[in-house]
């Protein structure tokens, strides 16, 4: 038999459910502590094997559920995995940029690179590029008083 | 106490800051509302970062300005560019685009406008007569009627949005569990922390929205690639428009009856402005004399939707007020704002804050009638913003996303909290669960533990023998079992008929 990506999702969840559910019971002293996780973990659990029954039994048949055209609606207008997983690295590669370099030097450089991956002409890039993050200072760091990240490398350098 | 507020409201409303943020909220309602593929959600998301350094009478009337004028900016997209620029708006691309294809663009967009405006002035007043009407009612919740009210609320939203009944409780339920972790107020005890300081005060709500709502609806426009909107058709005149403009008068019935459409499935959570709309439609062609031409570009199809999605917005702020119960996702969103403004939603917002929650309402009619006298007018200009390709779109609003979830306690950790609900947040979009739900009993699960504690200790176990708790309680169950039931039904029929 072939699961389908919606059973896997409900197989997840059924096992963070799980985890809840015995780390409430056998972590947490307090009655008072545990009773509200383990209500809800319970009753997530339940509708979670509820879900997954139902996907299961659905399995020989077309695909016909909302889900399935949701899905299928969704590859059609060009939505893929594969699409979110670039994209999906591209945001975790800027959070490393600004843990490493701080926001003022990792905002110019993902917009700048991300926005020509995106097919944006050289021009636009850069300009936006150094438009970007002067809003964002101008805005965070000097209007609303925030002190923006600054990165290993910035810190290591005043240090 | 309703003089007072009335009077506290009228001040507000002479405050030139008031009318600045019911400015600015404009702008970006309309803004966001015409890009199609993101929404006044995506927009309340974003503001929720700077809503901290504001005071609640800046703060709350810039969101419901955004709310209030999402869906006359989506209206635009939907006859101009046959794309919604919200998801409220596509009953409106049924017959506004074929308008447009006609060549009645101009009379289109007259006609969307003039019942969006309408829409929220009539339901404005509406919610203005109810709150003194309601108000008993709820200085009689207890903590006791809140546990269930609460759960009511989530119910609702889970189980009656579109898409499956079981991932919408289901979105509620781990909404629920994610408030629980960090430590519990009543015995001090830290859950699901993992030895770890920062989760010692639970999810923070900023990187949580941002990655709930904003994240994934960006990477899923870079995904799609290209302009979002494709073609647009240009407006002959403005006689086109006031044409449409005198068909909201001679169709004036049609949109009282589709605001009372709206405002009743704006009050009920969950069902929202999407529902209102179809509903709204679906009478229009029921009730016109040529229900044959619905399809083919008519004008009461954009009356009837236009009236309908926002007049749900004064029914779904009520709720909220009242109840602390958010009639759509987006008021969600203003629930969380409520919350990080140090205002308890819920009945605190009808008595302690009335006048505040009069301001609000009173921001739904006015910033409708300032916003779509400047649609009339700039209509065709500001159909060009839904032209803003996705790839110069994406990273700028990434870049916002990730430094308004820093802003709020500058720790790094919360840039990774947004990743990760975005991870969580794409997941979700994909397989059709309920992203509001799952906010939803973020929110309200701290609140829910406190009253259930607080109700166990002062009347026992059998707190919830009480009228207020025993209704919601059925109703719960009412709502749950409905959709099983009316199936059972249905199949019984067809193995009788075969």
């Amino acid at each position: 038999m072939k699961l389908r990506a919606n059973s896997y999702v409900y197989i997840i969840i059924i096992l963070l459910m799980l985890f809840v559910v015995l780390w409430s019971l056998l972590r947490m002293e307090s009655f008072e502590s545990k009773l509200l996780p383990l209500l809800f973990g319970s009753i997530v659990f339940i509708l979670a094997v509820i879900g997954l029954g139902n996907e299961i039994l659905a399995g020989g048949k077309p695909k016909t559920t909302a889900t399935e055209s949701q899905e299928s609606k969704r590859e059609e207008t060009g939505e893929r995995w594969g699409g979110y997983l670039a994209n999906g690295s591209w945001l975790a590669g800027f959070i490393l940029g600004i843990y490493l370099l701080g926001f003022i030097i990792a905002i110019p450089l993902f917009v700048l690179s991300y926005m020509k991956w995106l097919g944006t002409r050289w021009i636009t890039a850069i300009i936006w590029s150094i438009v970007a993050p002067a809003i964002i200072y101008g805005v965070f760091e000097v209007a609303l008083d925030v002190d923006l990240y600054l990165g290993l490398l910035l810190t290591w350098l005043g240090s | 106490m309703v003089l007072d507020a009335v009077v506290q409201a009228l001040h507000n409303f002479a405050t030139v800051e008031l009318w600045l943020m019911i400015f600015a909220g404009m702008v970006i309602g309309l803004m966001f509302g015409i890009i199609p593929g993101i929404s006044g959600m995506v927009a309340c998301a974003l503001i929720l970062p700077f809503v901290f350094t504001m005071t609640p009478q800046q703060a709350l009337p810039l969101m419901m300005t955004i709310m209030a004028t999402q869906f006359m900016g989506g209206s635009i997209s939907a006859i101009l560019v046959n794309m919604p620029g919200t998801p409220q708006s596509a009953a409106t691309l049924i017959e506004g685009f074929p308008m447009t294809q006609k060549g009645e663009a101009g009379r289109a967009l007259g006609a969307a406008e003039v019942s969006s405006g309408l829409g929220n002035i009539i339901t404005a007043l509406v919610a203005l007569a109810i709150v003194p009407l309601i108000l008993p009612m709820v200085m009689a919740i207890r903590s006791a009627d809140m546990v269930f009210i609460i759960l009511l609320g989530i119910t609702f939203i889970g189980a009656l949005s579109t898409g499956s009944m079981i991932k919408g409780l289901i979105s509620g339920g781990l909404g629920l569990l994610i408030a629980l972790i960090g430590f519990q107020h009543t015995t001090g005890i830290s859950r699901f922390t993992f030895g770890s300081l920062y989760l010692y005060d639970g999810i923070p709500l900023i990187p949580l929205a941002l990655g709930l709502f904003a994240v994934p609806e960006m990477i899923a426009v870079a995904t799609r690639g290209g302009t979002i909107a494709k073609t647009q058709v240009e407006i002959k005149g403005m006689q086109d428009v006031w044409r449409g403009a005198r068909d909201v008068l001679h169709h004036k019935w049609l949109v009282l009856r589709c605001d009372i459409i709206g405002f009743i499935a704006g009050i009920v959570p969950g069902v929202g402005a999407s529902a209102a709309t179809f509903i709204a439609y679906g009478h229009a062609k029921q009730s016109s004399k040529h229900p044959e031409r619905f399809g083919t570009g008519t004008v009461e199809g954009v009356i009837a939707a236009e009236s309908a999605n926002n007049a749900s917005e004064a029914g779904a702020l009520l709720t909220t007020l009242a109840l602390g119960i958010p009639g759509s996702g987006i008021m969600a969103i203003m629930l969380g704002a409520i919350l990080m403004l140090g205002i308890a939603p819920g009945p605190e917002m009808l008595t302690l804050h009335l006048g505040l929650s009069l301001t609000l309402i009173w921001v739904i009619a006015v910033s409708g009638v300032i916003a779509a006298t400047i649609c009339l007018f700039l209509a065709p200009h500001l159909s060009r913003i839904a032209f803003i390709p996705g790839r110069v779109l994406v990273p700028l609003v990434l870049v916002i996303a990730l430094v308004g979830a820093f802003t709020f306690h500058e720790l790094f950790n919360d840039i990774i909290v947004t990743f990760v609900f975005g991870g969580v947040g794409l997941i979700m979009r994909r397989y059709g669960y309920n992203r509001p739900a799952l906010f939803l009993g973020y929110i309200l699960g701290r609140l829910l533990e406190k009253y259930f504690f607080i109700a166990l200790k002062t009347a026992g176990p059998l707190f919830f023998m009480r009228p207020i708790s025993l209704s919601s309680i059925f109703l719960m169950i009412a709502v749950i079992a409905y959709g099983p039931v009316k199936n059972t039904i249905q199949r019984r029929r067809g193995a009788i008929k075969t």
